[in-house]
């Protein structure tokens, strides 16, 4: 039960983790592009909005997965 | 042009869409299978559709390239928001929700996840494409 706990840390942190790096990356090419052709910028801002519906989607799925293993594969645990 | 010129993108319509195609899909699940399968996906869908629409509320709140450093702002907080919204909805989902079904949860959210992506492309860039048309049209 233990380890069930622990994989379900692992899954929110690695996720956190990842999405973290992906909007971060996005964030800076924003504010790039931004300074680079301020023409652009709501086009760069709508393709943000695109991009980081898309990066975050796996990692949300990652902690919605270690809800699933707290709250009813090991729900004595939590 | 001024940041306040700049006409907000319809993203709340994205946000209608996706409730659009959860409510009939659920109704339509209820009567081919189950009420606990519809019920289940339709709360998954719901997990996807509220913080979505919350990071979209948040992201677009500036815009123009004088508030960049302000997007990227809105978009951190935006970005947290979301995520702790949506751990909160899968934590309560499968703490409050019995009889459950695991898998209709997780089909609803990413039948809403895939549902955000092309509405998203659909509506902004349709848009994007009229705005650049415009003033083609003018000369």
């Amino acid at each position: 039960m233990e380890l069930v706990l622990i994989a379900a840390a692992i899954m929110i942190s690695l996720g956190g983790l990842g999405a973290a790096i992906g909007i971060g990356m996005l964030g800076g090419k924003l504010i790039e592009g931004s300074a680079r052709q301020p023409e652009l910028a709501p086009k760069l801002q709508v393709t943000f909005f695109l991009g980081a519906g898309l990066v975050d989607a796996i990692p949300i799925i990652g902690v919605g997965l270690a809800m699933y293993l707290i709250f009813v594969v090991a729900p004595g645990m939590a | 042009m001024s940041a306040n010129s700049i006409p907000s993108p319809p993203v709340h319509r994205v946000a209608l869409l996706q409730l659009a195609t959860l409510v009939p899909s659920c109704l339509l699940v209820w009567l081919a299978l189950d009420e606990t399968t519809a019920l289940s996906a339709l709360c998954g869908g719901a997990v996807a559709v509220v913080p979505q629409a919350w990071f979209a509320a948040k992201l677009f709140r500036a815009r123009g390239a004088r508030s960049a450093s302000e997007i990227a702002r809105s978009a951190l907080s935006g970005e947290i928001g979301k995520f702790l919204l949506s751990a909160v909805g899968f934590a309560a989902v499968f703490v409050v929700l019995r009889p459950l079904e695991a898998a209709a949860v997780f089909a609803g959210y990413v039948a809403m996840l895939i549902v955000q992506t092309i509405g998203s492309w659909w509506f902004l860039m349709r848009r994007q494409q009229k705005q650049t048309e415009t003033p083609k049209q003018e000369l």
